[in-house]
């Protein structure tokens, strides 16, 4: 049972009673921060473009302007910073819904989305067709069918071990992970380290500096569909958080739901990574913050995390590419941002679990 | 209303954890209680009358039709379970808790509306804990979680309750009250299974008595007739007297006598401690 002394003072500090309206201001607020900010993002970078100037670019498109801005500017606010702005907004939006959903699946607020082995999949992949090709594409569909088959083999080791489905999940993906980074390793031992072995390194860190009009419409597809289906079945999340047995007991078919969430997160995590690299901490981070705003109820918290992430990512991206003449990769900053911020989570009242 | 006919559901092939040859029936506002040691298949046969485990043999019937047959939501909208220990994963308000309990009745897509949320505070004021609405449900006392737990199942509205050891993880004031709640929501017409591991529990709350041991039902009745001192001395092996207390209490109760050769055995144990130390 609880630690009795604890209670009390747990007890001052968490109780505070919920508000029923709280999640829908939060989620205005949310959702005027993301798109003023991704408004500012295209006045953002080396090559200064004043806002006024980006909003009357768009407006161009569809409305007869007088053009007062240089054909130099149109080209950087449209095929420069746009594909990589509606990049971060994605790639955020996804490896945070991903990480709330399996978070409430595994009820446990611990787990990242690449608790499954995506990314250690992905990360093969894109390693396998550095080696082999160097072609974009390829390296892209190598790195998301990769992270598919990561996913699934985790998928089918969990269901031959009896017991508690999700712990064998979880038990599978630690084992379908390192021995995918155990590969990783492999490939990176043989490849030629004056040009491939710095590429893979540089795939692993994550950067949205390269990704194209092209990149984004095929990665957009599987990201969209996914989380329309997270969001349409987000209350379902409360009924498994309750545990499988009780979730079952509630009527629920666990089973199947588990495997459409599974593929959904998997889906949608693997292609976000495809197109970033690795990016890590997004997806376990956001899911508390969103926690901490508005509670755990899933109906609320995942629209919730998916604003949040897709403002984080941005904001991340848009330091990385203005803080330093040389660019950093993303996946750095978001780490280096993530572990303390994290800990400070973990320290600072209990409100994201038990 | 419920009716269970040689019922045999067993784990593993060399039949030691399951049950066999189980069969009662069950009306509107009766309360079953099931006696027995631990690890003698009570759980199991709740899990098998929740559908949650297929039998091997036999059958259940639920209003005349064959729980075998019918769909995880179907029998979920009938059947209702409050398990042994709720372990919660995310503090939840105790409305989003109760809402829950409302999966049975909405689709796959579906997330609770307003009638569905009036359903859940209703069950919440039918327990009592109105006051507690807004709070996060991980905040509160043991007792007050099994609560929220009922409450949960009543906004399931099923027709047939099943509790596994209710009152095992309550204090004894708590264990009174989840006692009396079941009587009440018995005497509403809820048909009622409870397993417990205090006989005096079946005196308290039951209209019915089955005793389980070795993986089968070795006697079913009215409490007066099951809980007897052979009974008791059977199943958990220690002796017991029953006697009518009468008075405030007007009713039967199940107390351990203690055994006469304790002290002896206890003082050969104290001498012999003694005599080690002194080495």
């Amino acid at each position: 049972m609880k630690n009795q002394n604890s209670k009390p003072k747990a007890k001052e500090m968490n109780s505070a009673p919920y508000k029923r309206s709280g999640g829908l201001s939060v989620g205005v607020i949310l959702l005027v921060v993301t798109v003023v900010s991704f408004v500012l993002s295209f006045a953002l970078g080396r090559y200064p473009v004043s806002p006024g100037d980006v909003v009357r670019i768009f407006a161009s498109r569809i409305l007869p302007i007088h053009r007062t801005w240089s054909s130099i500017e149109d080209t950087v606010v449209i095929q420069i910073r746009l594909p990589r702005i509606l990049a971060a907004l994605l790639v955020g939006a996804s490896l945070a819904i991903a990480g709330a959903s399996f978070q409430g699946l595994f009820r446990n607020p611990l787990v990242s989305p690449d608790i499954l082995g995506v990314s250690s999949g992905a990360s093969v992949g894109a390693a396998f067709a550095i080696l082999l090709y160097q072609n974009r594409i390829v390296i892209q569909v190598s790195a998301f069918c990769f992270a598919l088959v990561a996913v699934a083999l985790t998928y089918a080791m969990g269901r031959t071990v009896r017991g508690n489905p999700t712990l064998s999940l979880i038990l599978a993906g630690v084992a379908i992970g390192s021995l995918f980074t155990a590969f990783l390793s492999l490939i990176k031992y043989v490849a030629d380290p004056l040009n491939q072995l710095p590429a893979i390194t540089y795939w692993l860190m994550g950067s949205l500096a390269s990704v194209s009009t092209g990149d984004l419409i095929y990665s957009s597809i599987p990201i969209i569909s996914g989380t329309a289906i997270l969001l349409l079945l987000r209350w379902r999340l409360n009924v498994l958080a309750m545990g499988e047995e009780e979730a079952k007991a509630l009527g629920v078919d666990t089973n199947k739901l588990r495997g459409i969430i599974i593929v959904c997160c998997s889906v949608v995590t693997g292609a976000s990574v495809c197109i970033s690299g690795i990016i890590g901490w997004v997806g376990l981070v956001i899911p508390h913050i969103g926690r901490m705003l508005v509670g755990p109820n899933h109906k609320v918290l995942l629209p919730v995390t998916v604003l949040l992430g897709a403002s984080y990512l941005l904001l991340i991206d848009d330091i990385v590419r203005t803080i330093y003449l040389v660019e950093l990769p993303i996946g750095i900053l978001t780490s280096i941002i993530g572990a303390p911020f994290f800990v400070y989570l973990l320290n600072r009242g209990r409100w994201g679990w038990t | 209303m419920l009716k269970v006919e040689g019922a045999e559901f067993y784990y593993d092939k060399s039949h030691k954890s399951g049950f066999r040859d189980v069969s009662f029936s069950l009306n509107p506002g009766e309360v079953l209680c099931i006696l027995g040691p631990n690890a003698c298949g009570k759980t199991t046969l709740l899990k098998c009358l929740l559908g949650l485990l297929k039998l091997d043999k036999g059958s259940v019937w639920l209003d005349g039709k064959d729980i075998g047959h019918m769909e995880r939501r179907e029998i979920a909208k009938a059947v209702g379970y409050v398990p042994q220990l709720h372990q919660p994963a995310f503090p939840f308000s105790v409305l989003d808790a109760v809402l829950v309990g409302r999966a049975p009745h909405l689709n796959f897509l579906e997330s609770p509306g307003k009638e569905d949320e009036e359903i859940a505070e209703m069950a919440i004021n039918a327990m009592g804990i109105a006051e507690l609405k807004s709070r996060p449900y991980t905040q509160l006392s043991g007792g007050e979680i099994q609560l929220v737990i009922f409450a949960r199942v009543l906004a399931q509205q099923p027709a047939l309750l099943l509790l596994d050891e209710p009152t095992s993880h309550l204090d004894f004031g708590n264990q009174i009250r989840v006692l009396q709640l079941v009587e009440e929501l018995a005497s509403a017409g809820l048909p009622i299974i409870m397993t417990s591991h205090f006989p005096d529990h079946a005196f308290l709350a039951s209209s019915k008595v089955a005793i389980m041991k070795n993986n089968e039902f070795i006697a079913i009745g009215s409490p007066e007739q099951v809980i007897t001192e052979d009974n008791m001395e059977k199943i958990y092996g220690i002796r017991v007297s029953i006697v009518d207390v009468g008075g405030p209490v007007g009713r039967k109760i199940c107390v351990p006598l203690r055994r006469e050769d304790v002290t002896v055995s206890k003082s050969l144990l104290l001498e012999r401690l003694a005599h080690g130390r002194g080495k």
